[in-house]
């Protein structure tokens, strides 16, 4: 026999003999910070059209590195009245005005900051033991939530692509699927090939459930 | 920078700037409500910690977006 099929062999036998993946990683320590990218069996994470015996495996969002862009314009921002205070470029608005503007640029400004913050905080990528999520929250008014069953995965592919993200080790995952959404791309996330090979494991599983016909 | 140039009488030439800022503020309100709206929403699509802080966050922003168009109908 081949040894690529010795191999596959062995690793089934394995999980059989030591217990599904899902149970032997339930029982690790769970993650509880509601911030970070990369939560491994996530203490509180509940969705929508959650199975009431699915369990939550990954739950990550792109790393935070990414939002270093919007915190630092969220910052000039706030200093910006500070410069037209310093300078007399609004000296020709009456003092109410003035006040108006000074109070509708904060406005603006935590909007700015408030939105940059949503859009990293929902935009998560949640990996089941039964299905994988991406929920896309493009904006305040536009969000989409695909899902595709683990079984339906075809091939995932791990990508790194530039000095800073091999350094905090995260990159992109592309997920090919036979599902209606025929491909996932999980951005910026964390620990890339820590996810895939999880993602593989699941996938191990999952067959192995098939062929004995377990149901859920 | 003057208005007086525009010759409009007895009437208060700054009240062609408070008619624009004024309807711009209640645009914003409406958005600031869409805001708390679809803040809500995805709290109830997904619980993943922070639904308090985040909804107060948006209460708090509408609340801001309110105030300034008062303050701005009533001030201007």
């Amino acid at each position: 026999m081949a040894d690529i099929f010795v191999a596959e062999k062995k690793k089934k036998e394995a999980l059989q003999k030591d217990g599904s993946h899902s149970e032997f990683h339930a029982q690790q320590k769970k993650s509880h910070n509601p911030l970070s990218s990369f939560c491994y069996y996530p203490a509180h994470a509940n969705f929508e059209n959650k199975d009431s015996e699915e369990t939550v495996v990954l739950l990550m969002r792109k790393h935070p590195i990414t939002n270093i862009k919007w915190i630092v314009v969220g910052i000039l921002m706030l200093a910006a009245p500070l410069v037209a205070l310093s300078f007399p470029v609004l000296s020709f608005l009456p003092f109410r005005f003035f006040m108006v503007a000074i109070l509708s640029w904060y406005l603006i400004t935590s909007a700015y900051i408030f939105e940059n913050f949503l859009i990293w905080f929902f935009n998560v990528y949640i990996v089941t033991d039964e299905r994988i999520f991406d929920v896309d929250f493009y904006n305040l008014v536009f969000r989409q939530i695909s899902d595709c069953e683990l079984s339906q995965i075809q091939d995932v592919t791990v990508r790194v692509g530039s000095v800073i993200r091999t350094v905090l080790n995260y990159g992109d995952i592309l997920i090919q699927t036979a599902a209606e959404e025929q491909e996932f791309d999980f951005e910026a996330v964390p620990q890339p090939d820590r996810v895939a090979k999880i993602l593989r494991e699941l996938r191990v599983e999952e067959e192995i459930e098939e062929r004995e016909g377990v149901v859920r | 920078m003057s208005l007086d140039f525009l010759n409009l009488g007895r009437v208060d030439p700054w009240i062609i700037v408070k008619i624009p800022v004024v309807i711009l503020l209640a645009l914003y309100v409406v958005f600031a409500f869409v805001v708390v709206r679809q803040t809500r929403i995805m709290t109830n699509t997904l619980e993943i910690g922070l639904e308090v802080p985040i909804k107060i966050l948006s209460y708090l922003h509408f609340l801001f977006a309110l105030f300034l168009f008062l303050f701005a109908l009533t001030v201007l």
